[in-house]
């Protein structure tokens, strides 16, 4: 259990670290920074671990250790970097389901819930989020694909080939 | 292989019994059953997982034991995460929808208002009210939308409201007497 314990700690003081962090300042570029917090937290731990007598008892002491350590660390960074890109977007389905559960009873007609999910709100955010972390640039009015808007779209459709997938979005 | 090592590879393993296993089902099922292939694909990696782990169980004393079963699970949950969101953006995403959007017009351009056009809110809307009838997240009576029987991603939005206000100070809801 001591294993287990140091792990939960390692991501629980990052975690801490991010909603201090959020709550000073919000860094512009969101999954850059998420990265560097999380994926630097472990080796801050070790490092913490091997230097504080008192923690030493907690680390990890195997190669095996270690691997099962990075595998929890990273995967739960991952998973959680992916979950605050759900957090900071509005989902137009969250936002669907939100509002027809708010009228209780009397329901929404298709007209109320077009107000909530109209261009601005829906495309217009996503297509700034895209122009600040550089998949699309903008000029005269229209978008163009950059290399990592390209790449990004080409591991997409490689993915919509290989499963079978109909369209999306 | 010893138990240490079984241990520390299991999240792997059955990570990959999760991936093998989910596109067998979405292939067998002709691309249609992509949720279920999900759900199943998970559950048999974390089948996969409690064996690997009850194997080893027997070489292991029981506090060891708890402790590295809990890091297993806790990074087979992780990657069955991101493996779930990975596959599911290219479903439920819009920005990679315009990104295929972006790709597949000449030059790779296409003016703002084309795109809007192609892809715009109505559109959204419509799609997304489909999804939850079909999955029963809604019912429609008398042109009216009302919460229907499944209420997961009722659970899921109020659970990404409360992380939003927590660390953005903001919520997604909807205005009120919207």
């Amino acid at each position: 259990m001591k294993l287990a314990l140091f792990a939960f700690g390692a991501f629980a003081g990052a975690f801490l670290l991010h909603v201090a962090l959020w709550q000073l300042r919000r860094p512009r570029s969101h999954t850059a920074a998420l990265l560097a917090i999380f994926l630097g937290a472990l080796p801050a731990a070790l490092l913490l671990g091997a230097l504080v007598p008192a923690l030493r008892p907690l680390t990890p002491h195997t190669a095996w250790e270690y691997l099962l350590v990075c595998e929890f660390h990273v995967a739960l960074a991952l998973g959680y970097i992916v979950l605050y890109s759900a957090i900071e977007g509005d989902s137009p389905s969250c936002q669907i389901v939100t509002a027809v559960a708010a009228s209780g009873a009397r329901g929404r007609e298709r007209a109320d819930l077009a107000r909530v999910i109209d261009n601005e709100s829906v495309l217009l955010v996503r297509v700034r989020a895209m122009e600040r972390e550089k998949m699309v640039a903008q000029a005269d009015g229209a978008l163009t694909l950059t290399p990592g808007g390209r790449a990004l779209a080409r591991i997409y459709l490689a993915v919509e080939v290989i499963f079978g997938l109909p369209r999306g979005g | 292989m010893g138990s240490d090592a079984l241990t520390a590879l299991s999240p792997l393993l059955a990570t990959a019994v999760n991936v093998v296993v989910q596109v067998v089902v979405l292939r067998a099922s002709g691309g249609v059953r992509f949720r279920a292939s999900l759900l199943t694909g998970f559950l048999a990696g974390g089948l996969a997982l409690a064996a690997l782990l009850w194997t080893v169980s027997c070489g292991a004393c029981a506090r060891d034991l708890a402790g590295h079963a809990l890091l297993a699970g806790g990074a087979y949950a992780g990657l069955g995460f991101c493996y779930f969101a990975f596959l599911n953006l290219n479903q439920a995403s819009l920005r990679i929808r315009m990104l295929k959007e972006l790709h597949a017009a000449p030059g790779e351009t296409l003016p703002l208002g084309d795109l809007l056009a192609r892809y715009h809110a109505g559109h959204i809307l419509d799609e997304r009210l489909d999804r939850l009838l079909g999955s029963g997240q809604l019912v429609l009576r008398a042109d009216r939308y009302y919460s229907g029987p499944r209420s997961e991603f009722l659970v899921l939005a109020r659970f990404l409201n409360l992380l939003k206000r927590m660390l953005l100070g903001r919520s997604g809801a909807p205005p009120h007497g919207m």
